[in-house]
């Protein structure tokens, strides 16, 4: 997966109305990491190898807006 | 626009390496010195070295000199620190760039070693017009036999040998007691490591005497400086590992892949237990589905499993060898976001070489680096959907 696809679908799971959920963002994070080890950069594994980790508990959580601010920073 | 070639680069410990495109030869007493094998993790280890030290370029702009001078791509420069050190150290595996080791000149006690004249400098320089006045520190610790031979010089020669190869086997042995009495409770952990350590340091001191005993005269400098240096390498290997194991001992990121590599873990048999093993049932995770090869999801996952091996074998921040020989790659630990009982995860692959099989899991570390919660991610390049092992808060609720 390029990392704009990855950009796309992870603005589809941080702007769901009901809010954010750990549990599908982490799984989501997980399998794209898995799928694209051999396309997309480091830090990007490494970003999505943070994402992954956001179920283990409350201390690994992102907040919504850390999330829309990683959004953006890989738009850029 | 592209900078000449070789760029030199500050380096820890008074270094400066050469950054070339050129092979120029690799001998370690008389020539150029091949700073950086050509091993990945051990250049990317040395590479993020040379980022971290700040030295008088805080913003690394000698190491974008160098990949400029190796991509030749004046429109883009890389997005990140961490490309950067990734296209360098790639370079540097593919030996398409070259590092090599001189001396700082402004460390006058240090003795320069020029790979070879300077520009506008003397064709020749006699090292020994150079030196400064030596300290105790910096006088060799086997001297050769004086020039005027006595009948006894033979066997005091071999006396000093015998006293050198003594004197540095008990350096690193009364560093180990050390250790060992002031970390109560890791001697277990620590006994493993250091006994390589002690052996090799056996193995350094009969070389040096081997080396010496080839020069007549005694230790050449270089010989004198390379073994000097050497020593600050064991020193610098004896910090990381100290700060790998010291404390709880879960100081992830700490051991490089590099030294991983050379160092594997092995735990003492009552703690021969993965995070895995300790906390998931044992019929729980353990086989995936059992895909018939000819399927098109058997490949994927072949593919997906491969390529989580070898990304973990690349990248892993430590490795661990339980005592079934299941090899545990163990990423750096990422830091825990928000306060809480937890410190820290990292993503755990285990390759098990008897069945080849692969699983990925995160495990998270409480404040004194004990593995407090699994989450089974992966078998065989089958993502997995579990639940947490002891479950979460939410995945209480929502049961």
């Amino acid at each position: 997966m390029e990392k704009q696809a990855v950009v796309r679908e992870l603005e589809k799971l941080v702007s769901q109305d009901a809010g954010v959920d750990y549990d599908q963002i982490s799984n989501w994070a997980y399998k794209v990491r898995l799928d694209s080890l051999r396309e997309l950069d480091r830090e990007t594994l490494d970003v999505l190898e943070d994402l992954g980790s956001m179920n283990m508990g409350p201390e690994f959580e992102w907040s919504k807006e850390d999330l829309q601010e990683l959004i953006l920073r890989w738009k850029r | 626009m592209f900078h000449r070639d070789p760029i030199l680069v500050k380096a820890p410990m008074g270094r400066i390496y050469a950054f070339t495109r050129y092979y120029r030869g690799n001998n370690i007493f008389d020539g150029p010195h091949l700073a950086f094998p050509h091993d990945r993790g051990f250049a990317r280890e040395r590479l993020l070295d040379l980022t971290r030290h700040i030295g008088d370029d805080p913003f690394n702009d000698r190491l974008h000199d160098v990949w400029q001078m190796v991509f030749q791509k004046p429109w883009t420069r890389p997005k990140s620190l961490h490309e950067l050190v990734m296209d360098l150290t790639d370079k540097i595996t593919r030996g398409e760039l070259f590092v090599y080791e001189e001396r700082d000149p402004d460390r006058s006690h240090r003795i320069p070693i020029h790979d070879g004249p300077s520009e506008g400098g003397p064709a020749f320089v006699d090292r020994g017009d150079v030196r400064a006045e030596k300290s105790p520190m910096d006088r060799p610790r086997v001297t050769g036999p004086p020039v005027s031979t006595s009948a006894s010089w033979g066997s005091d020669y071999a006396d000093g040998l015998s006293d050198t190869a003594s004197a540095m086997a008990s350096d690193i042995a009364s560093e180990q007691t050390e250790l060992y009495e002031n970390t109560s409770g890791w001697g277990n952990v620590m006994y493993p490591i250091f006994k390589p350590v002690e052996n090799a340091g056996r193995f350094v001191g009969n070389t040096v005497g081997l080396l010496s005993g080839l020069s007549p005269n005694g230790m050449k400098p270089e010989v004198a400086q390379y073994w000097k240096d050497m020593g600050e390498g064991f020193q610098a290997l004896g910090d990381r590992v100290v700060d790998a194991v010291g404390g709880d001992g879960r100081a992830a990121g700490e051991i490089t892949p590099a030294i991983a590599s050379v160092i594997t873990f092995r735990r003492i048999p009552d703690a021969q237990k993965s995070g895995l093993d300790k906390l998931v049932p044992d019929d729980h995770f353990d086989q995936g589905l059992d895909l018939r090869a000819d399927t098109a999801f058997a490949s994927e996952a072949l593919a997906r499993k491969l390529s989580a091996l070898e990304d973990a074998q690349r990248n892993a921040a430590r490795v661990e060898t339980l005592e079934d020989g299941r090899i545990l790659y163990i990423g750096p630990e990422k830091p825990a976001r928000n306060p809480g009982p937890t410190r820290g995860a990292a993503l755990v692959t285990e390759y098990t070489p008897e069945t080849r099989q692969v699983r990925q899991y995160y495990e998270s570390y409480d404040h004194n680096g004990d593995i407090v919660r699994v989450h089974p991610k992966m078998i065989d390049g089958q993502v997995v959907e579990s639940d947490h092992y002891p479950p979460t808060g939410r995945e209480i609720e929502r049961n």
